[in-house]
């Protein structure tokens, strides 16, 4: 896949884990495929890979991942993502927690799937955020891609 | 601009460096455009840039740039890129070169370069028109991995035993 075109699969990917449909995201992995994040064991196959899925979308009713933009590396295709949410799930505490990864994937061989995706992000800053949120307050400037809302300082110019 | 846009606009942009003429590289920016290399002065203006363009271009007359990707981070629209090239220019010592970088871009309303930041490892760069990619390095390092050696990051870029080299120091 050129560049042009895994930009757009990252697109859709990134709109995928907005959706609180798991199995949207897990559509875009190889049926055997695999997604692990951190240190985690990889969850195997769709359903496996759903319910990570659905492990985030229950914890943030209100997820939004946006792609920050993806690299091609000598790792695999490296797509960078920026999350943001409120832990408003049964039990959660309610903060919101805004914080950046990046996946980097194998595709397979036809290259129009995940074939395995590894998955990195600061655990420790993220179960900071759960338990206290972010320390920002969100900015309700709309023009700004969601991930950088709260950060008006680092906006790029126009 | 949308990613996907972004994205066609470094495309674009990595195959002007491709292409021998420095004029098409500084149309991507801005009149009053800004280009600085590594913290230097920046080559204000297309004039500017273009020389700036020709010199690398004259350095490698075969210079290919590809994009490896592109990232919209809080600093700016961040451009990666790979280049190689054969330093085959005047005074050049014929060593094959590939180093890896990167541009901090701010775009203007229409879509121009109103300032690039570009970051490379000089001292690789160096190192590799000396004496070219290939060449060993320190031969107390053990050996990298083969893709990430290929890549030609200095702190990485061990000794590739067995492969060619122009000079064995």
């Amino acid at each position: 896949m050129n560049l042009t075109a895994l930009t757009a699969f990252g697109r859709r990917y990134a709109r995928a884990w907005c959706s609180q449909d798991p199995h949207r995201v897990a559509s875009f992995f190889a049926e055997d495929g695999s997604l692990a994040v951190n240190d985690d064991p990889p969850a195997v196959g769709r359903d496996a890979i759903a319910e990570v899925a659905r492990s985030f979308m229950t914890t943030f009713p209100d997820l939004h991942l946006s792609m920050k933009g993806l690299l091609r590396e000598g790792r695999g295709t490296v797509f960078h993502w920026s999350l943001i949410g409120n832990n408003t799930a049964p039990g959660g505490k309610g903060h919101r927690v805004q914080i950046d990864g990046h996946d980097v994937w194998r595709m397979t061989e036809d290259g129009q799937l995940i074939a395995e995706s590894k998955g990195r992000f600061n655990a420790s800053d993220y179960a900071y955020q759960l338990e206290h949120g972010v320390s920002e307050p969100p900015d309700e400037d709309d023009d700004a891609p969601v991930a950088q809302r709260g950060r008006p300082q680092r906006r790029q110019a126009r | 601009m949308s990613l996907s846009a972004l994205t066609a606009l470094g495309r674009r942009y990595a195959r002007a460096w491709c292409g021998g003429d420095p004029l098409r590289v500084a149309a991507f920016f801005a009149d009053d455009g800004s280009l600085a290399v590594n913290g230097a002065a920046p080559a204000v203006g297309r004039e500017a840039i273009a020389e700036v363009a020709r010199s690398f271009m004259s350095d490698l007359p075969d210079m290919h740039v590809s994009m490896k990707g592109l990232l919209r981070e809080a600093r700016g629209t961040v451009f990666h890129w790979s280049l190689m090239g054969t330093n085959s220019g005047p005074g050049g010592k014929g060593h094959r070169v590939q180093i890896e970088g990167y541009e901090v871009w701010r775009l203007d309303d229409a879509g121009l370069i109103a300032e690039s930041r570009g970051h490379f490892d000089a001292s690789e760069f160096a190192f590799q028109l000396a004496n070219g990619v290939d060449a060993p390095r320190d031969e107390h390092e053990d050996p990298p991995h083969p893709a990430e050696a290929r890549r030609g990051r200095s702190s990485l870029a061990g000794p590739r035993r067995g492969q060619r080299s122009s000079q064995t120091g």
